[in-house]
């Protein structure tokens, strides 16, 4: 032990003497690290005597606040303004100059012989956003994901030019969904490039955006394909913090590609798959430019979804009916809260189970 | 009926505050029927849920 000590003490003089550049380019940096240190001190001596009167604890409290305050301001208050306006009537948008009417709009929404069969509702176009938006998110997100996982994996593999093909499908993320929506418009209208393309091969022109199945249909195809990129890198991410390894040992033991995407690659996948699937579930829930700007929620309103609803009953028509589209928000904010805390359930399950 | 129509009642529709409504539903409702999603009993009865309900709502603001 004594020997021990002695090597430790010949050894210590040696490691300070190594640790002298090192204290010297900390102690004596340069103008932005002086600068950086002037301004913490400065920060210290207000912040010190206020740790030591209000305790640290507060000292974290009073730096949340100005981000507490604009929250509250920009989203609480706003919230609460909303239920109560869904539990009003008039068409003031000051809340003092609104008539109580306590469940009432709630009664009008649900005023329905059935709900399956919009037009025997009294609010039937609520009703027909509600299914109009059930339908899409079905499709819309089975597409999107799958989509997004076969690009991903397409994409993790070995190809020539794979940063070119990357950048390529990320693109239409890019796109503001307006100018998304009236390309396609040019390109899917009576007299658009699509027709014009059929035409010249002798082919009829279809109306695509007329006809009721082929409407949601493009509705859903460009919904997708502007957004399919965003969810590819979260994908690839999660494919590439997969261990390598893990594939050699399967290729050893003879497994085949689909064996290693079922045994490997989609279990391991799962939290990134999870977390597209949340991520792409409430974006088309709340969906509406797109369809709005390429199909006006037309034919009649088969591509009229709920928000497209809200925004009409609240405010595309001079006699606004704030309640309505309050109590249409109210729900719709409803159904986002309990999709979410299965799907948090659903997240906290697979991650334990990994 | 339409050819009985005084022209007061015309005059007077536009001013109404509720007009926008009756333009709004009339064209969305006709649409409808074009697609098959109402029939023109249905759409006609819509209409007027959709008149009622907007002077409703402009009379609980007054």
């Amino acid at each position: 032990m004594t020997d021990l000590l002695k090597q430790a003490e010949k050894a210590a003089p040696a490691a300070g003497k190594d640790d002298q550049p090192l204290r010297r380019s900390v102690t004596d940096g340069g103008l932005g690290f002086r600068l950086y240190s002037a301004v913490m001190g400065l920060l210290g001596l207000i912040l010190e005597p206020l740790g030591r009167r209000l305790g640290h604890k507060r000292v974290g409290w009073m730096f949340l606040t100005p981000n507490l305050t604009f929250f509250t301001v920009f989203n609480l208050i706003p919230i609460g303004l909303l239920i109560y306006y869904s539990f009003s009537a008039g068409t003031s948008i000051f809340a003092n100059r609104r008539t109580f009417v306590g469940l009432d709009n709630y009664q009008t929404i649900f005023d329905c012989e059935n709900v399956l069969h919009p037009s025997s509702c009294q609010v039937d176009l609520f009703w027909r956003g509600v299914w109009n938006t059930a339908g899409f998110v079905v499709f819309e997100v089975a597409g999107l994901i799958l989509l997004a996982l076969v690009a991903a994996l397409a994409l993790n593999a070995r190809i020539r030019a794979r940063g070119f093909f990357r950048s390529i499908l990320f693109y239409p993320v890019l796109l503001s969904p307006v100018v998304v929506a009236l390309v396609w418009q040019w390109i899917l209208q009576s007299d658009g490039l699509l027709n014009g393309a059929l035409q010249t091969v002798g082919l009829p022109a279809v109306d695509w955006l007329i006809d009721q199945n082929w409407s949601r249909a493009w509705v859903i195809i460009t919904s997708v394909w502007s957004n399919f990129g965003f969810h590819m890198l979260i994908l690839l991410a999660g494919l590439q913090a997969i261990n390598p390894q893990l594939y050699d040992a399967a290729k050893v033991d003879g497994a085949s590609e689909w064996q290693q995407f079922r045994q490997i690659t989609f279990p391991l996948l799962r939290p990134s798959l999870l977390v597209v699937f949340m991520l792409a579930f409430i974006r088309s829930v709340q969906t509406f430019d797109l369809p709005y700007i390429l199909t006006s929620g037309g034919p009649g309103s088969r591509n009229m979804f709920i928000v497209q609803y809200i925004y009409s009953i609240g405010f595309a028509t001079p006699t606004r009916n704030y309640g309505l589209a309050a109590t249409a928000s109210v729900l719709l904010a409803i159904v986002l809260i309990i999709t979410s805390y299965i799907q948090m359930r659903a997240d906290r399950r697979v991650s334990e189970g990994l | 009926s339409v050819a009985n129509l005084v022209p007061e009642t015309a005059n007077n529709l536009m001013a109404s505050p509720i007009a926008s409504t009756v333009y709004n539903s009339t064209r969305d409702r006709i649409t409808q029927v074009i697609a098959g999603e109402l029939t023109v009993d249905e759409a006609v009865q819509k209409i007027q849920d959709d008149v009622d309900q907007a002077a409703a709502n402009a009379a609980s603001g007054q």
